[in-house]
């Protein structure tokens, strides 16, 4: 996987934006997620706390006051008396009295008076007086043996056409501690919607317990969502109160003495719904930078590769030999720098070449000069032509031949031009071959050539005596009747010079060391080497001198130059 | 190279995880001990069984689990169960039902057997006695002149009464096999038991109800004049002024009582064991009797009626597959 990524500048630089991006979003989504996970569910516990302390304020309140009211009707002793009273009157009496001392609680209960049988006596529920509860059994039993504080119980059975939720009862005894009959107040689900209203959120279910977790009041939606037996289950099975799995978070606190227990019933305030939302944004912001990374790698690296690329091949250029080669970035950055640097660097070669040229042209413009100028030349010319003037006067011919043809020779060459045309050179070559005739005692011939047309072409002084020469020296050495042929022709707008000689041919390391210019090797053959130089120096490297052995015997030496003409 | 990376990733990602774990644990608080629980099956109605559990936590603040259930039901439910992760006290059911499954559960005396009826008491202490059932023919007011009513097992195998007995099935009703005993019981003088169970199976006519409960409904809402049922399930009704009254067959009728019982390897036996100590006790056998319109066992309170004849539970238990076999053949239900 690294080895894909580290292939490859873009995807490198893919990863890095990924790295840099995606992670820094992702950790801060996951933080503020659950920063604020927490800070709602601590808010929204507190708000359902408060709720809960305000349930349970209020139903302590109700308890209260119905405690100070039984304790007020059984201290009354109209009330008492009336419990067993048959008559009208009296029980009217009675009546008037729990009525007054119950105003402001027969919204919220139903008060009864039973008597000691558990006979109901006195009733402000709207059946009136009916009915009886056994005193050995459930809430009387407890209320006769714990006569001096209020029972309450979870309400079992049915005892009057609504469903009660809630009893309380307190036993009423005389002075010598006999029990002449009960205080019973009756809850029923009406009541305690009206107690409750306005303490509690609607969509939460509230419910009242008993100390065995019994359902003794639940609201609509706690019932729908069955708190009461759902908890109980749990806490009887040991089982966690909360479960993760529950859609409700449940909340429960005791109230104070009375044995029961609120539960209120929330739905979480992260319901499963929004945290899967907020999954599901971060997961497209996600996505939606991934595309971003990809894109801004893309046209980062662009950016990044394009000049490296230009320099790159403009460098390869370079190395093959091109200087002309010009990047031309117009960037102003640290790769328009660099790409300057190198456009100036290619330009400063390129001087600095030609000036190098230019300069060895010089050293070998003076270098010819010095070669021509090694003896004083007027002396031996003016010499030689007195040599010639002898020589006729003493008819000495070849003495006269030899004198006018080296003067012809020496005047050429102290001469200060620099180029000839084809036909002083060629009489300067027949002059020299004219001597080496002489020296050589008639031992060989030789044939010119020269076209009309050519003869006014311009050529370097002196570059086809020293290939003569070599064939002569070299060529015809011990050899009876040798034979030198000189052809100049015109051949694709080249000048050609072809000197033939049919002698013993040329060593083959010779034109070996030739073909390859050295010139430390090539002693003895030395003009050969310098009218190849002459020839490059003046015209360039498409021309020069070219040495090789004829299939009949003999060697053929061709020196090329371009026609110029005065 | 990639470990370290990855350690950093973990460190990166580890503050997210401090949040996560918030679950909940059981509140300390309201943890139960075991020794606070009991757990009891029950094939009672809710307004039998209710009072006396709430009463009883009340009173011992000991916590039940309520299962509730058909008879046969629970009970092969505790023969499946045999005693692993079973409840405590089988509550309910005929006494002859508890002893057919008396190797499933443990023997078990109450301190206050003495003061407990022992017409029909489990002489090894299988169970313990909890209320009497009497057996009578309850019939329509309306539809019945009180001279007309039936008197005796024996006229309802006149052909008077083809078609107006509502009875329900033997096979699935526990007091219904014991009425059908207690008439082959009672008419063996000069009846076969074919001939008494030919007789009946001709009066209902085909017409067998499924469920015990149906019979008082039947009489009530006068699809059929007469009915034979539990006293119980009558006095409940006529308390609700239904237009009803019962008959106690003048041969006599039995009251076979139902029961509680220790079940084998009771998890929470001791309180198990408090629970049908608190069956038997004055208060609730007074309840009974007061309130929920059944028959105490105590023997201060079930001194004999003069119509109550025994009831024979070891014939019962040992002809059962023999006698409904027969009653499946008559009634064509094979």
């Amino acid at each position: 996987m690294m080895t894909v990524i580290r292939k490859s500048f873009k995807r490198e630089l893919f990863l890095c934006f990924i790295v840099v991006a995606l992670i820094p979003m992702v950790i801060t989504g996951c933080f503020l997620v659950s920063v604020l996970k927490e800070r709602l569910s601590r808010d929204y516990e507190k708000k359902t706390q408060e709720q809960l302390v305000s349930v349970e304020n209020r139903l302590t309140g109700i308890f209260d006051e119905m405690e100070r009211a039984s304790e007020e009707i059984l201290s009354d002793e109209v009330i008492v008396e009336g419990i067993t009273q048959t008559d009208s009157w009296l029980k009217n009496k009675a009546y008037k009295r729990l009525y007054e001392k119950t105003q402001d609680l027969r919204e919220i209960a139903w008060f009864h008076i039973y008597d000691a049988q558990g006979v109901c006596s006195l009733s402000t529920s709207p059946q009136g007086a009916e009915g009886d509860l056994p005193t050995y059994w459930g809430l009387l039993r407890v209320a006769g043996t714990h006569s001096q504080e209020m029972i309450l119980r979870r309400a079992s059975g049915q005892q009057s056409s609504e469903p009660l939720c809630l009893q309380g009862a307190r036993a009423i005894l005389d002075e010598n501690e006999e029990c002449l009959g009960f205080v019973v107040i009756d809850m029923t689900e009406a009541h305690f919607e009206t107690i409750l209203s306005g303490t509690y959120n609607e969509e939460n279910g509230i419910a009242v317990l008993n100390s065995y977790w019994e359902d003794v009041y639940s609201t609509k939606a706690a019932k729908e969502a069955s708190l009461a037996q759902t908890l109980r289950k749990r806490r009887m099975a040991g089982e966690d109160l909360r479960q993760t799995t529950d859609g409700i978070t449940f909340y429960i606190a005791p109230i104070q003495q009375t044995g029961l227990y609120i539960i209120l019933g929330k739905e979480p305030v992260f319901t499963r719904d929004v945290t899967n939302m907020t999954i599901g944004v971060m997961m497209i912001m996600a996505v939606c930078s991934l595309f971003l990374c990809i894109a801004a790698a893309g046209v980062m690296s662009n950016y990044l590769t394009a000049p490296v690329k230009r320099l790159s091949q403009a460098m390869a250029r370079v190395e093959g030999g091109d200087l002309d080669v010009q990047v031309g970035s117009l960037r102003k950055d640290e790769f328009g720098q660099l790409s300057a640097s190198f456009d100036g660097m290619t330009r400063q070669i390129k001087e600095n070449l030609a000036l190098q040229v230019k300069q060895q042209k010089e050293l070998n413009d003076s270098n010819i000069a010095m070669m021509q100028a090694q003896l004083n030349p007027h002396f031996l010319y003016n010499t030689l032509d007195t040599i010639k003037w002898v020589a006729k006067a003493h008819h000495v011919s070849e003495l006269a031949t030899m004198a006018s043809g080296l003067a012809k020779i020496l005047r050429t060459s102290i001469s200060e031009a620099q180029f000839i045309s084809l036909s002083e050179e060629v009489s300067l070559v027949c002059a020299y071959m004219d001597i080496q005739k002489i020296r050589f005692d008639g031992n060989f011939s030789y044939d010119v050539e020269l076209p009309f047309e050519l003869e006014d072409c311009m050529v370097p002084k002196m570059i086809i005596q020293p290939i003569v020469e070599n064939a002569i020296i070299h060529g015809l050495k011990e050899r009876e009747n040798g034979h030198i042929f000189v052809s100049i022709y015109e051949e694709e707008a080249t000048l050609c010079i072809d000197v033939y000689d049919d002698g013993c041919g040329m060593d083959e390391t010779i034109l070996g060391l030739l073909r390859e210019r050295n010139r430390e090797e090539l002693k003895g053959h030395i003009g050969f080497y310098n009218v190849d130089t002459i020839i490059r120096l003046h015209y360039g490297t498409q021309y020069g001198l070219y040495a090789e052995n004829q299939a009949e015997g003999g060697a053929r030496v061709r020196v090329t130059l371009p026609i110029v003409r005065e | 190279m990639k470990k370290r990376m990855l350690q950093a990733v973990v460190c990166l990602l580890a503050p997210l995880f401090i949040f996560g774990g918030c679950g909940g644990q059981v509140q300390e608080e309201y943890r139960l001990e075991e020794s606070n629980k009991l757990v009891i099956y029950t094939s009672h109605k809710e307004e039998i069984y209710g009072p006396i559990v709430r009463e009883f936590e009340e009173r011992t603040g000991i916590w039940v689990e309520v299962v509730n259930g058909a008879t046969n039901d629970l009970l092969d439910r505790i023969k499946e169960e045999d005693g692993k992760d079973s409840g405590d006290v089988m509550f309910g059911g005929g006494v002859d039902s508890l002893n057919a499954y008396r190797d499933y559960f443990e023997p078990y005396v109450s301190s206050k057997s003495a003061q407990l009826d022992d017409a029909y008491a489990s002489p090894d202490g299988v169970y313990t006695v909890f209320s009497r059932l009497p057996i009578v023919i309850v019939y329509n007011k309306k539809l019945v002149i009180s001279a007309g009513t039936p008197r005796s097992w024996r006229d309802l195998t006149n052909s008077h009464w083809q078609g107006s007995i509502a009875f329900a099935d033997p096979d699935r009703s526990g007091s219904s096999y014991t009425a059908l005993l207690t008439m082959i019981q009672i008419l063996s003088e000069d009846m076969s038991e074919e001939e008494v169970l030919e007789a009946f199976v001709s009066n209902l006519d085909g017409d067998i109800l499924s469920d015990s409960g149906d019979v008082i409904e039947e009489v009530t809402a006068g699809k059929k004049l007469i009915g034979i049922t539990q006293e119980e399930t009558v006095l409940k009704e006529i308390d609700q002024n239904a237009d009803i009254a019962m008959i106690y067959p003048k041969e006599g009728t039995v009251a076979v009582p139902d029961g509680s019982a220790l079940i084998k390897n009771a998890p929470h036996r001791e309180n198990a064991e408090l629970f049908i100590e608190f069956t038997v006790s004055e208060d609730v056998q007074r309840l009974l009797e007061d309130r929920l319109y059944r028959r105490s066992v105590r023997k201060e309170a079930a001194d004999k009626e003069t119509w109550e004849v025994n009831y024979d539970l070891e014939y019962s238990g040992k002809h059962r597959e023999a006698i409904l076999a027969e009653w499946k053949e008559l009634t064509g239900q094979q």
